[in-house]
């Protein structure tokens, strides 16, 4: 147990350690190895983790250099927060196994060190996010975490990635502005940056009714700030270039990974510090409803207009997050656990869809377009079968993720007060619309077959690899339901 | 009321501050401005964490033998500005590099223009 204790704090040296030696590998894709086998390292680790904290059914904090608590830093772990570093973990692996070759494309061989520094550095960020118990910790590696995709968008060196980047960066700063300010009032109010002495002290204000003002403002300012980074809908302006004009891994791990990152810890304020039902007396749930609900539909209408392929599987990003903020609005522990479940599924589809998309996109000669796309799946089959499968699961096909996912929001919100009907249409809705765009460019990929068109490849690639497994976890997630939201109710007990 | 004001003043004066660093940041199209709205900002985040830190009258925080002082300010909120200065110093370093790159591009520092430029490139390309 005691050797266990030691695995956050492992994984984050081991991957910042990695993030510095990269640069200075001068084998040829040396950099890239070495990312891969830390990321695999720390996926085994991190299941490990999970599975003894799952069976213990335990939590701990882990004081970093042993000062104890109102001055030292520290990190928790339980079932949830394991679940999600070995989820991120194994999305981080397989996204930039898959995009290997469009790596190898974009960018040039001397800078692979770098943009392999980057990575490891936003992978870094993302598994601080999910396992600190401190606020101020948290807004440093949020600002990391910007910083490093910011610069992940312009690796590509094209005019427009540096537009969108720059755009992305500004949006950013306002989100991690908005963060520190909130911070700054929390700490004003109670004195502490450790979440459970804030939660004890926010709890104590609540229920004598003092301080509310200041608290519901810094409650605003914090939930505004994580969801202009996370995208969400009246604020995603910045997305579907950033996204779009990145290389395949980065693009794959921005819309997978990094916008979660800000929603593990939107959740983590939620159930640590502000509790269920300080939010609820302030409106926030209604709040957050509202934005997930249109959200689902505007970013749906949007993807449908999208000519160039990737644009249109970034809008369909936006749309899934509001699906992750309907469910946190729902205001219940139910709730809760089906953002999360849908944090897991979609961490794990659009990374697929990603990939698949990439190398469709080098083998339909390098067009971003639908009219370079059509029946591109026959010279590729695998990455069709990876974006065919991806977008079903958007669909909500049964025994895939995004089908278990709208049906444990669908249960949530049945026991709801006067949220079921709205968020049962508009689940329905966006169902539609998902299918809507997806469904007709499946068809196109998989439109008719020109003649005397070879298959690309003889030999089985490691992005083929990548996507078997995506698949495997795309079924898993689809089948298993049961013991996954056992793991994330007591992940969220021991929250 | 007139007391209220200047009892608040540093955080009047930092809500103030944002409220123009945000204008200039959103409203501008010049990107350099862009950048000096950020940093207005942030630094009015910084003036309202040192305020919220600092007693009337109270010393730094540095115990000297023998003397005695009747208060210490908080030395937290000062430790917070300095990790907040490091990273406004990165962020400002990497909007600095990314309009260099873009001046280089497109020989112009109004975002509205570069969009354009960048929009013709484009169609260029399309064709």
């Amino acid at each position: 147990m005691n050797f266990i204790q030691n695995i956050p704090f492992f994984s984050l040296f081991l991957i910042l350690l990695s993030a510095i030696a990269s640069p200075f590998l001068s084998q040829k894709n040396g950099a890239l190895r070495l990312a891969q086998g830390v990321q695999l390292a720390v996926t085994l680790l991190s299941g490990w983790l999970l599975t003894e904290l799952w069976q213990t059914g335990t939590s701990f904090t882990y004081q970093m250099g042993h000062f104890p608590a109102p001055w030292g830093n520290e990190l928790k772990a339980g079932p949830l927060e394991a679940l999600f570093a070995a989820s991120f973990s194994l999305v981080m692996l397989l996204s930039f196994t898959g995009g290997t070759r469009d790596i190898q494309r974009d960018i040039r061989p001397e800078r692979q060190g770098m943009f392999c520094l980057l990575m490891q550095l936003l992978y870094a960020a993302l598994l601080a996010m999910v396992y600190t118990n401190d606020l101020f910790t948290a807004y440093v590696f949020i600002e990391i975490a910007a910083i490093t995709a910011c610069v992940a968008v312009v690796a590509k060196e094209s005019g427009k990635s540096v537009v969108a980047a720059i755009r992305y960066l500004v949006f950013s700063c306002l989100g991690s502005g908005l963060v520190l300010l909130g911070i700054s009032i929390l700490y004003c109010v109670t004195g502490h940056l450790l979440m459970e002495d804030l939660g004890e002290i926010i709890a104590q204000l609540v229920s004598g009714g003092t301080y509310m003002v200041p608290l519901t403002a810094a409650a605003l300012l914090m939930t505004l700030g994580l969801s202009i980074k996370s995208a969400q809908f009246p604020f995603h302006a910045w997305l579907p270039d950033a996204h779009a004009s990145a290389t395949t891994s980065a693009s794959a791990i921005l819309s997978g990974l990094v916008l979660k990152g800000y929603i593990v810890l939107l959740i983590k304020l939620i159930v640590r510090v502000f509790g269920d039902s300080m939010l609820i007396s302030i409106y926030m749930d209604d709040l957050l409803f509202l934005l997930g609900l249109t959200g689902m539909l505007f970013a749906s209408v949007a993807a449908l207009r999208q000519e160039d392929v990737k644009r249109m599987v970034a809008y369909s990003s936006s749309a899934q997050i509001s699906y992750i903020f309907l469910a946190l609005g729902l205001g219940s522990r139910a709730g809760t656990a089906a953002a999360c479940f849908q944090i897991l599924a979609h961490a794990f589809t659009k990374p697929m869809i990603f990939v698949g998309a990439g190398a469709l996109i080098r083998a339909g000669r390098g067009g971003h377009y639908w009219s370079d796309l059509r029946g591109a799946a026959w010279r590729d089959p695998m990455a069709g079968l990876a974006f065919t499968v991806g977008g079903l699961s958007l669909c909500g096909l049964p025994l895939l993720a995004g089908f278990s996912s709208k049906y444990g929001l669908a249960v949530a919100a049945l026991a709801a007060e006067w949220q079921t009907m709205p968020a049962l249409f508009g689940i329905a809705a966006s169902s539609v619309l998902n299918a809507t765009y997806y469904i007709p460019a499946i068809l196109a990929i998989w439109g008719k077959r020109a003649e005397r068109e070879q298959l690309l490849h003889h030999t089985v690639q490691d992005y083929q690899i990548a996507i078997v497994c995506f698949l495997v976890c795309n079924v898993i997630l689809g089948m298993g339901v049961g013991p996954l939201f056992e793991v994330i109710y007591q992940g969220l007990e021991l929250l | 009321m007139a007391e209220l004001f200047i009892q608040q003043r540093f955080y009047i004066g930092a809500v103030l501050l944002f409220t123009i660093g945000l204008a200039t940041l959103f409203l501008h199209p010049n990107l350099i401005k862009k950048i000096i709205g950020l940093n207005l900002m942030d630094t009015s985040v910084f003036l309202f964490l040192a305020a919220m830190g600092y007693i009337e009258g109270g010393r730094a925080p540095i115990v000297t033998l023998g003397s005695e002082t009747p208060a210490y300010i908080n030395p937290v909120p000062g430790g917070l500005v300095l990790t907040g200065i490091v990273v406004a110093v990165s962020t400002t370093a990497l909007f600095l590099a990314l309009t260099c790159r873009l001046y280089r591009k497109y020989h112009s520092l109004n975002l509205d223009i570069i969009l354009m430029r960048a929009k013709e490139e484009k169609e260029d390309h399309g064709q």
